[in-house]
């Protein structure tokens, strides 16, 4: 029992009577709208007062987060009123001068200019566009009828390639076509969850939440595969801690397990997948004891997590960058797909191969901004849907190239060689987010004209612009994402754009005009949706039946979402739920995944390992998180996480300052000691511009042209402590 | 009066530390709702750790205000902002009416009571009262992602959770204040825990709970550390304000002593010059003391709480000795009273003045800052008086003797005045090393105390002896002396030495002082990037979370975000944006 003081101490009333330090509640109206940083796709509503996005708070009984958010949406009002908000048109001649005010007309007519001009003299391709996974689905619908139906040019990526390429390709070489197949009530389902390179905790705080809540309801064993020990890792009835790069050799060696121990589903291979033998053939090299000494983990762990897994009536996997961002990235989506195939995982309640997904719309753009394909996951590679698109849209078939083009990671050397002259950014940032940051910036320099359309500046990549267009963000207009679930869900617009800034979609529009294109005829959010519809109907990624009524209602539909019979589409939660996949005959590839270390491994003169990752506070290149004070105050400077027995060596101290080396670049940054990390590996957050990516190797994967940031060698001294230190963009 | 809690009002937070993922949610959740700037967090989540990879584990703690049972919080504060609520227990403060002394934030042990230098008040955890009020949780609460936080009747904590621990490793002893607050670890506890702040506070279990180990203590004589910016500790008018204190009231009850004694003759004619000295300097104390107020121009609040705050009572008596100084001293030089009421102001005075040495001894006997918490506290504030106050006197009445000649018993009363300070400084030099012998015995914060001492400040601890001995010396010249110059010129050689001595010592007292805490994170909270960020210039962009200067607004790059309580109209937050602070690092570097 508490004793108090006495009497005086003690204030019987109620606190309306007296309101020390209460903030009342300043809310006019509520708006629904979709969280615009990760994939989770949580339903925010704004609070907005006089025009202003004043607060936001959970969607309260929304499919995804039922009221919860992250820290960074509840902050993520405070993103809209930021102080570094583009807001003006800026041009100038050359990326020595000081850019100058524009009205938008001086802009758009100098970006077609320069357009026709460089693709007049040097050929259609001589232009890039490289967009993102942050701009809505009716927007890069429209990009991608812009580009490839107006401007022509293959040089046509998002930055997508950076984080999600690995799965698409994966998903597209095992099942036959991009679509994660499960969904977050997967987890109320499963008996066992296997979580490969995914910081789920601090990278989706939100899907870990529902993760937690099911396990709270129901135990079941949570397996993760990570070299760092992340909090998730700590959390996990198993951690695995791999060797960097090794991931195939640990699927390869589960696959083994389960196999020689008849834990198979033989029914569901023989009736659903095909290349069976083959497969069978290459995993037979994969036992234990010889995947133990490459991936660093003791046979008998392998076999025990393959016999909980395959054991489980139902189990899961999940992954994130760990796998994506490897030069094994394809071969390791495909690995997991293997292990999901083999045990029957598919498809069913707690049993699938589920890709937790990077931006807020990484899906949007998969799905139809035509970057590696065409509009609702066709294919350039095939006739009939080119034919299909160029009359559906009403341009010439022959603007329409017989195959994919380079991704984003071959544009810039594309650039390097001189065949690339001009390149269109859209909302994504380079120079912090390519690996190998001084090679990025030579490519920018050598570039005769760049146009960067950004919510924000100033920006580490519009250093090298001619032309920088602002754009409206999340919020400030209406339109799409799509969730790592599948789920189609709506962004209402809340308040005006700051200044002179534009939705992209009428950016878009405005460059078209500019260019004197006539096929984009959808001008508004919804006319762009209803287009959508149209163009997805029957294709997997079937829009048809959604509505922007129906995806408020609902807190967002799961293609696919045909119109059901009384009009309102129902969504999907589960793809292949009858085992039917989207090859030409409906089985699911199981494919062979011989290994090969080919990464830059450390050395005596490159001692150490180098991973690179997420933090929950920053989003991606900081733009939106450094300057909103309560989230950049977690880790306003970028530093090393390394083990206390190596600095030990290196007479580095907590809170010291250390240069780290690879053969690409140096960067000094503060050191925090901690076991997290393996004696001989050092970790350092990704998301500073003088950060990690100044070390990064980047060596694509043959597949998916994912570069691999996790791995590479660096060597670390102690360094002095700067006289002054200030932020970075 | 005593008042109790009804059984089953007070409500208490749950936290299951095993369970808590580190993601800032709660901590987000309150300072949006409270619309708090970067620099203030009224919940904060650090970090201890142990094991070796792969065997790592991280333990996050969310930690806010425990609404306690004894709220030191209320008890200390002047101005009696603080209430305790009857119907949930809350304590809650109102920054309407606080003014700034930041008391509170050193007596609380959990760190909860932020101070803003933007608006120069204290502000803190609320409890969510409003959302009580509604029938819902706290907001850091409704926004834990990781089933680590929970609220509820405290008594019925046990039932719900299945465990109601009282404490948890790096967590300060519930004794002291009895906070509302309750853990669940599942899975056991390592041996010992290292702070995720980096700081070299261990937390080690020797068979009873996990204690504060702060290692041993190594004395490091680093002479450059020697100087006035790494003394300082933002706390200078406070020294100035206590040594001026003591030191007068020191003076004045030695020179009203003497002036009741056979050596009458021998003060009188310094008397005057001296008590307007006197007078002068602790106005000039009082003043320093009040605008390092954060609202100075609210002192007047200072007597609300005489009932438990030994400021208030301080305040009353320091404050009282002022006036009666003063009369004392007009009274005296004008011939306006007769000897026996005379006799009794100069009592009266002296009485106050020494009380109010008392309550200042009692202010920093503080239970969560265990090198204040000492008996030799008040020892040494003791000895201040007693060697600052009769050598001043000594020198002024020596000095006043060399001009306007001396009286027959002027060494006499030199004399007196070298022996009582000679008594004074030696025990002030014994009652030091008993105290860093017992703290460092005493282990926790209290030898983490003596190892900033000796091993960031060896150089001025031992100055700090060096000085005393040099003094005791130069005052054991004084007592051998003979004629009235040499002695005054030893006396007065003395008191430089002395003050130089305190000036020092009184520094250390403020700047190594460590405080209960719970462990930051690797740059918030965190004493050392906080050093970091206001030396290199970092703090100045608002988006740091470091204010400038943690004692005094900035320099504008800090512009007040809060929300001014007073304002009628609830302003919205983001609406006073802060300047752009340089954004072209990148860009300078490059080029």
């Amino acid at each position: 029992m508490g004793l108090i003081p006495d009497d005086i101490t003690i204030f019987k009333g109620d606190y309306q009577d007296r309101v020390p330090n209460i903030r009342r509640n300043p809310v006019q109206d509520w708006r629904y709208t979709t969280c615009g940083y990760c994939s989770t796709g949580c339903g925010i509503e704004v609070g907005v007062r006089d025009g202003r996005a004043v607060t936001v708070r959970g969607k309260a009984g929304h499919p995804v987060n039922d009221g919860k958010l992250c820290l960074k949406g509840i902050w993520e009002f405070e993103a809209i009123n930021a102080p570094n908000r583009a807001t003006v048109p800026l041009l100038r001649e050359d990326i020595g001068q000081p850019f100058r005010e524009a009205g938008w007309d001086a802009a758009l007519a100098r970006t077609a200019a320069e357009f026709r001009r460089v693709q007049q003299r040097h050929g259609r391709d001589a232009l890039a566009v490289v967009s993102t996974g942050q701009i809505y689905t009716e927007e890069f619908y429209t990009l991608g009828k812009l580009v490839r139906g107006g401007l022509g040019t293959n040089n046509y990526d998002g930055n997508t390639t950076l984080c999600m390429a690995s799965a698409v390709s994966g998903y597209k070489r095992s099942f036959g076509s991009d679509g994660p197949p499960g969904c977050y009530d997967d987890f109320e389902h499963t008996e066992c969850l296997l979580a490969f390179g995914s910081n789920l905790v601090e990278c989706h705080p939100v899907i870990y939440w529902r993760l937690k809540s099911a396990l709270e309801r129901r135990r079941f064993p949570v397996i993760v595969v990570d070299p760092r020990v992340t909090m998730f890792a700590q959390m996990a009835d198993i951690h695995l801690p791999i060797n960097p790069g090794t991931d195939v050799v640990l699927l390869n060696a589960l696959a083994h397990v389960i196999l020689v121990e008849g834990l198979a589903d033989q029914g569901y291979i023989a009736t659903h997948a095909s290349g069976y033998d083959a497969w069978r053939e290459e995993i037979a090299r994969f036992a234990p004891e010889a995947a133990a000494p490459v991936c660093g983990i003791p046979a008998r762990s392998i076999r025990e997590v393959a016999r909980i897994y395959a054991g489980a009536g139902a189990a899961m996997c999940i992954w994130t960058m760990g796998i994506n961002q490897s030069t094994h990235g394809s071969d390791g989506v495909v690995g997991i797909n293997n292990l999901s195939l083999i045990t029957g995982n598919v498809g069913k309640p707690g049993g699938t191969a589920l890709s937790i997904t990077g931006q807020c719309n990484a899906m949007g753009t998969r799905e139809f901004s035509s970057c590696s394909g065409l509009p609702g996951y066709r294919a350039l590679e095939n006739p009939e849907h080119r034919r299909f698109v160029a009359d559906f849209w009403g341009v010439d078939e022959a603007l329409f190239p017989a195959g994919r083009g380079p991704a984003m990671t071959d544009i810039f050397p594309a650039i390097e060689r001189g065949e690339i002259k001009a390149l269109w950014l859209v909302a994504t940032n380079p120079m912090t987010s390519m690996p190998d940051t001084a090679r990025t910036a030579a490519a920018l320099r050598k570039l005769e004209f760049l146009v960067v359309q950004d919510v924000y500046h100033p920006l580490a990549s519009a250093e090298f612009a001619h032309v920088m267009l602002p754009a409206a963000m999340w919020a400030e207009k209406e339109g799409c994402f799509t969730n790592s679930e599948r789920r189609v869900n709506l962004v209402r617009k809340v308040v005006d754009p700051p200044g002179q800034a534009k939705s992209d979609l009428d950016i878009f529009l405005g460059v078209a005009d500019a260019m004197g294109f006539t096929h984009l005829t959808a001008r508004t959010p919804a006319q762009v949706m209803a287009e959508i519809g149209q163009v997805s109907a029957g294709r997997p990624c079937d829009y048809s039946g959604i509505t922007y009524p129906a995806l408020e209602a609902a807190g967002g539909i799961q293609w696919p979402a045909p119109p059901s019979a009384d009009g309102a589409a129902q969504g999907s939660p589960r793809l292949y739920t009858d085992g039917r996949f989207h090859h030409p005959d409906s089985r699911a590839r199981l494919i062979p995944l011989p290994f090969e270390d080919d990464n830059e491994r450390p050395d005596a003169e490159y001692p150490f390992w180098l991973n690179t990752g997420r933090v929950v506070e920053h989003w991606h290149t900081r733009t939106k998180t450094g300057r909103i004070g309560n989230l950049n105050k977690f880790s306003p400077l970028p530093y090393l996480e390394m083990n206390p027995r190596d600095a030990a060596g290196l007479g580095i101290g907590p809170q010291d300052f250390a240069r780290v080396r690879s053969r690409r670049g140096e960067v000094t940054v503060l050191v925090r000691l901690t076991e997290r990390v393996a004696p001989g590996m050092v970790f350092i957050p990704f998301h500073f511009a003088r950060g990690a990516n100044l070390l990064t190797l980047g060596l694509l994967d043959p597949h998916s042209r994912q570069p691999a940031f996790k791995q590479q060698a660096v060597r670390v001294e102690k360094a002095a402590r700067p006289a002054a230190l200030a932020q970075e963009v | 009066m005593s008042l109790t809690m009804a059984p089953g009002r007070q409500k208490a937070f749950h936290f299951t530390a095993s369970n808590c993922i580190g993601c800032h949610s709660c901590e987000a959740a309150c300072s949006e709702k409270n619309g708090l700037p970067a620099h203030i967090a009224w919940r904060k989540v650090g970090f201890i750790e142990t094991g070796a990879f792969p065997d790592y584990r991280r333990i996050n703690v969310s930690m806010a205000c425990n609404h306690c049972d004894d709220p030191v919080c209320l008890k200390g504060c002047p101005t009696r902002a603080y209430v305790k609520y009857a119907d949930s227990g809350a304590v809650v403060q109102d920054s309407d009416v606080c003014f700034g002394c930041q008391y509170c934030t050193w007596v609380c042990p959990y760190g909860a009571p932020a101070f803003n230098p933007d608006t120069g008040t204290v502000s803190k955890c609320n409890f969510c009262v409003d959302r009580q009020a509604e029938g819902r949780e706290p907001a850091c609460v409704e926004a834990c992602l990781g089933h680590a936080l929970a609220f509820g009747e405290r008594d019925g904590l046990l039932a719900v959770h299945g465990a109601a621990d009282r404490t948890l490793p790096g967590f300060p002893d519930p004794a002291i204040t009895g906070p509302n607050v309750r853990f669940r670890f599942d899975g056991g506890h390592a041996p010992r825990y290292g702070r995720g702040d980096g700081d070299p506070l261990a937390y080690v279990d020797h068979g009873h709970g996990h204690r504060p180990d702060p290692g041993p203590v190594v004395t490091r004589i680093d002479w450059s550390r020697l100087r006035w910016s790494a003394l300082r500790s933002g706390e200078t008018p406070l020294m100035v304000f206590t040594l001026i204190a003591q030191g007068v009231v020191g003076a004045f009850a030695v020179l009203y002593a003497l002036s009741l004694g056979p050596h009458a003759g021998a003060v009188q004619g310094a008397a005057g010059g001296l008590l307007g000295v006197m007078a002068a300097l602790l106005g000039y104390g009082l003043f320093t003391s009040t605008m390092h107020l954060g609202r100075p121009r609210y002192f007047y609040r200072a007597m609300n709480n005489l009932r438990h705050s030994w400021v208030s009572r301080e305040i009353l008596f320091v404050g009282g000795f002022m006036p009666l100084l003063v009369t004392y001293a007009l009274a005296r030089g004008l011939g306006l009273l007769g000897g026996p009421w005379l006799t009794a102001l100069g009592g009266a005075a002296s009485l106050s003045g020494m009380v109010g040495i008392y309550c200042m001894v009692r202010i920093y006997r503080i239970p969560a800052r265990p090198y204040w918490h000492h008996f030799h506290t008040g020892t040494l504030f003791a000895k201040s008086g007693l060697a600052l106050g009769p050598l001043f006197l000594g020198a002024g009445v020596g000095g006043w003797s060399l001009v306007a000649g001396a009286a027959p018993d002027t060494v006499t009363v030199l004399h007196w005045c070298a022996g009582i300070a000679l008594w004074a400084v030696m025990s002030g030099v014994g009652a030091n090393f008993d105290l860093e012998a017992d703290l460092e015995r005493q282990g926790g914060e209290g030898r983490a105390a003596i190892i900033r001492l000796k091993g960031d400040h060896g150089a001025a601890w031992l100055s700090r002896v060096v000085l005393a001995l040099a003094a005791s010396v130069v005052l054991c010249g004084a007592l051998a002396a003979g004629a009235v110059g040499m002695t005054t010129a030893l006396v007065s050689l003395a008191l430089v030495l002395t003050l130089a001595g305190e000036v020092l010592e009184r520094s250390l007292f403020y700047l190594v002082v460590v405080p209960t805490s719970m462990s930051g994170g690797y740059f918030l909270k965190n004493r050392r990037f906080e050093d970091l960020a206001r030396e290199t210039g970092l703090a100045r962009d608002p988006m740091v979370g470091v204010a400038p200067d943690p004692h005094h607004a900035g320099d504008g790059a800090h512009a007040p975000e809060q929300p001014e309580p007073e304002a009628a109209e609830p302003e919205v937050p983001g609406s006073a944006r802060p300047p752009l602070a340089p954004q072209h690092a990148w860009r300078a570097q490059a080029e």
